[in-house]
């Protein structure tokens, strides 16, 4: 569940010791304040945010890879693309009867069960995530919140597992490094995100380094009980 | 030899019979006969038998018989390592119960000895991927113990691995093997210049596998191990459903799988629906929500279906059926008491389901629509429902008729509809769609199972004008779920099929005029040799299709013949009957009287297909058969592999030559880690 390496500890050390002007934003949603019905990016819109966005999601093969003699080697591989659908907010009362969705009793982040991409305007590093699932006891017990890079591939070592039947667990990460994406596993509705950003984006040259600065990720399993 | 060596000889063998007894007797030590789930026994380095995914419940259970003269006191459950449960006799008669444990000691099968013990934990499960080890400890009055081994896999789902298939259909063309596909295209799209003119919806789906069907004890599976080793993953004994075999009479309390329907349910919470053109009581819809080891107990499964929709998420059910819903006695009623059930609370505890009750007299109508189901009893009533939170459809009191018959009714050119009393029946394309639009209205997606029950049905008695259209309808039910995918991407659609009935081949076609061979058959010279058209005499039978889809007529020159691999005796004509045989299944055990005019214990139709099977206007000629006619004098199933067809999300899954289990692990990881 956490993931700490030197290479780790290194990157951020090297990327504390480039003098980045980093600019630290925090950011924390309920998703409360705008009517259900509203399209998650008009609710960031009036919160004043546009260093990310809320996007459906769609996979695309990866390009073949080749062998020396001409055998396909990456069969199967494929990455992460914006998709069609408008990611929504939605109260929990626009649901179907009976179901109970919600942390907050009010509106969440919804997109049909299907992910959702925290899509950055540029490649971010992430200093802190952490968002909440809905109560409903549906779910499965190993998913997977994954940091995505600039060509929508998962970033190596950088995503957390968890078990969605645990009612109103919140996912937490610590820091990662040339976050394109997050994106946010299907069989839930989520609620409560908290996201603090390093504004400054480093050279090219130091993404090698900073893609291993993931100094931690966990899980804190919040158990609500249901009202 | 002398006096004294006989003596001592004697003295010698008693003594040493004497100690072997002892010896014997001081070995001596339970038998744990039986193990579940079953672990291949054969070698133990072989391939895991039982596999699940992570979280599946199912079933712990052992069979354990004393040696003569003892009792067990003990048996005890550890899974790698750890102690899941642990059961004590008490040493009474009585069965035990605790939570989610149970002792059976009565009502055990004859096979096994005096005193033997049926040791169960219900609704275990395990998250952890990897093959785990299951170990059974018996031991008996004596202090004396036996240790079992066996093991279990549980198979990993890979998370995050693209978008979730939110909805997941699954369309079963019973008994449907490659012959039934390929005759269903040439009669419907039509060949010319060795190319076929079209398509068939199934046809257009990208990906396809060849599935191997055996069950748990035979290469050759029935209906239900071969609708449930799909859905539950685990192979099932012939005639059981959504269970494992065990050493117990009674036919509900079997160690139970959870199926997908549940599964999916539980987690995800979807809908779950059950479309068939047989009587819903038959094994392949009820080998999706209901855990019985005896396909016929039709009273209990549709008590079931209702009992644990909690678990199911049956919100669809349609089909036949409708006399194990009347109350016994009542006019078209199956219901029996012999086929009920009541649970133990082991497994009421353990899955959390009601105990049920022995009611054959209770109105399982009034029951479903009490619980929210809007009921349709014709085509007329379904179309009028508009789109219910939740649907019951029942179109006959046994099977529904089959599409040639539906299809000539709606012509105004056959009675037998109506002469059976339903002449408002719908194609199972119209149920699909009406399925669909219910079963969508649920947010969380759903799971759909659709079934095509007559071609296996029409197979079994070799009517093959009948069972191909019954391919033909079916494929229109494919169209409708392939075009909801196609508008909800997020779906994915399989065509398969349970096995392979009668072991269908397409021989050939008519070889002389049909007024040539009507004479021949009146004149009883008709054979082999002057009826069958081989190779290129066959040519291209064409079919002029009707603006309803289906053939203006199947007597056609030239028309298409079938040959039977595994056909019992029969008299064979060749031509289209007006009548089908009558289901000796679906209507006999019914209550009579009459029913919308009709007396539904009245066999409507030609007679099953014995020696006298000589109808369809003239006599047959005798084609000696392969498998035992028995009393039915049908063609059986056969072990051979059938083809396997997938759309959607995830599709590309399905392929290569593949078992009936690997489906529920692709299914699991679609709907549940995503595939892009």
């Amino acid at each position: 569940m956490f993931k700490t390496s030197l290479r780790g500890v290194v990157a951020a050390a090297a990327l504390a010791l480039t003098g980045v002007a980093a600019q630290a934003a925090t950011y924390n949603l309920d998703f409360d304040s705008v009517a259900s019905g509203t399209s998650a990016n008009s609710y960031l819109a009036s919160q004043g945010i546009n260093s990310f966005a809320f996007v459906d999601t769609a996979t695309v093969d990866d390009d073949p890879v080749y062998d020396a003699q001409g055998f396909q080697l990456n069969e199967g591989a494929f990455h992460w693309v914006a998709g069609s659908n408008t990611v929504m907010v939605k109260s929990v009362s626009d649901f179907w009867t009976g179901q109970d969705l919600s942390v907050s009793k009010s509106n969440l982040l919804w997109n049909d069960n299907a992910p959702i991409m925290l899509k950055f305007a540029t490649p971010t590093t992430v200093s802190a995530f952490s968002i909440q699932q809905d109560l409903s006891s549906y779910g499965f017990y190993t998913a997977r919140l994954s940091f995505l890079d600039a060509t929508g591939h998962v970033i190596s070592g950088a995503s957390v597992d968890f078990d969605q039947t645990v009612p109103g667990t919140t996912i937490s990460s610590g820091q990662v490094a040339g976050v394109s994406a997050i994106l946010l596993p299907a069989g839930k509705h989520y609620d409560n995100l908290s996201l603090s950003t390093v504004a400054a984006v480093p050279e090219p040259g130091t993404w090698a380094l900073s893609l291993a600065g993931l100094a931690l990720v966990g899980v804190i399993g919040q158990r609500r009980r249901r009202a | 030899m002398n006096k004294q060596a006989f003596r001592r000889n004697v003295l010698s063998t008693a003594l040493s019979s004497a100690l072997l007894a002892i010896a014997s007797q001081a070995i001596a030590a339970p038998n744990i006969s039986r193990l579940t789930p079953p672990s291949n026994p054969l070698l133990a380095t072989a391939n895991t038998l039982a596999r699940f995914l992570p979280g599946q419940r199912f079933d712990l259970q052992a069979t354990v018989q004393p040696e003569a003269g003892r009792t067990i006191s003990t048996v005890v459950f550890t899974v790698d390592g750890n102690t899941v449960a642990t059961l004590t006799n008490d040493g009474t008669s009585a069965n035990q119960f605790s939570g989610k444990t149970s002792l059976v000691k009565t009502g055990l099968a004859t096979t096994v000895a005096t005193n033997s013990v049926v040791a169960s934990l219900r609704a275990f499960s395990a998250n952890a991927a990897g093959v785990h080890t299951l170990t059974v400890t018996a031991t008996d009055d004596a202090g004396q113990s036996t240790t079992r081994t066996g093991n279990f896999e549980v198979v990993a789902i890979t998370a995050a691995n693209g978008r979730q298939a939110k909805n997941v259909i699954v369309l079963l063309g019973d008994g449907m093997g490659a012959a039934h596909r390929t005759a269903a295209r040439i009669m419907a799209k039509g060949y010319l210049q060795g190319k076929t003119q079209d398509r068939l919806a199934m046809d257009t789906f990208p990906f396809t596998a060849m599935v191997m069907t055996a069950s748990l004890n035979s290469i050759v599976t029935d209906s239900a191990p071969g609708m449930a080793n799909y859905v539950t993953g685990n192979k099932a004994n012939n005639n059981e459903e959504g269970v494992f075999p065990d050493d117990t009479t009674n036919a509900f309390d079997n160690p139970r799988i959870e199926y997908l329907s549940e599964y999916l349910h539980r987690l995800k919470g979807t809908s779950t629906g059950v479309v068939t053109t047989a009587d819903v009581f038959d094994a392949t819809p009820a080998a999706n929500a209901v855990h019985t080891s005896n396909r016929g107990a039709g009273t209990g499964i549709i008590d079931q279906f209702l009992d644990e929709r909690a678990n199911s998420g049956l919100t669809v059910l349609m089909g036949g059926g409708r006399r194990w819903f009347l109350p016994s006695g009542s006019v078209g009623s199956a219901r029996a008491a012999s086929t009920d059930y009541v649970l133990g609370s082991d497994i009421t505890t353990g899955w959390n389901v009601p105990a049920g009750a022995s009611d054959a007299s209770a109105d399982k109508l009034a029951a479903y629509q009490a619980a929210g189901f809007t009921y349709a009893a014709s085509k007329s009533d379904m179309d009028t429902a508009g789109t219910p939170d939740k649907l019951l459809g029942l179109f006959n009191l046994g099977n529904m008729n089959v599409a040639y018959d539906k299809i000539g009714g709606r012509r105004g050119a056959s009675s037998v509809t109506a002469d059976y009393g339903f002449p408002d029946q719908p194609m199972l394309d119209e149920m699909t769609d009406k399925a669909i639009q219910v079963l969508a209205k649920n947010p969380n997606g759903f799971f759909l199972m659709v079934e095509g029950a007559s071609i296996d049905k029409q197979a079994h008695l070799m009517d093959s004008d009948r069972w191909i259209l019954e391919t033909i309808e079916f494929d229109k039910a494919v169209a409708r779920a392939q075009a909801f995918a196609a508008a909800n991407p997020d779906t994915v659609v399989i065509v398969t099929a349970d096995h392979e009935c009668s072991g269908a081949g397409i021989i050939g076609a008519l070889s002389p005029t049909l007024a040539t061979h009507k004479t021949n058959l009146s004149n009883g010279t008709a054979t082999s040799t002057n009826t069958v058209a081989t190779y290129e005499a066959a040519k291209f039978p064409a079919y002029t299709m009707a603006a309803d889809g289906y053939p203006t007529s199947t007597e056609i020159e030239g028309k298409m013949l079938i040959g039977y691999a595994s056909n019992a005796d029969r008299y064979e004509t060749w031509l289209p009957s007006a009548y089908p045989v009558a289901d000796s299944t679906s209507l006999s055990s019914a209550t009579s009287g009459t029913v919308n005019g009709k007396s539904p214990t009245t066999v409507v139709g030609r007679n099953a297909p014995t020696a006298t099977y000589s109808t369809k206007g003239y006599t047959g000629y005798l084609i000696t058969g392969q498998v035992p006619s028995g009393g039915s004098n049908q063609a059986t199933h056969t072990g051979s592999d059938i083809p396997l067809s997938a759309f959607g999300r995830g599709a590309s899954l399905f392929s290569g030559v593949i078992d009936n289990t690997d489906v529920f692990f692709k299914l699991g990881q679609i709907a549940i880690g995503g595939a892009k």
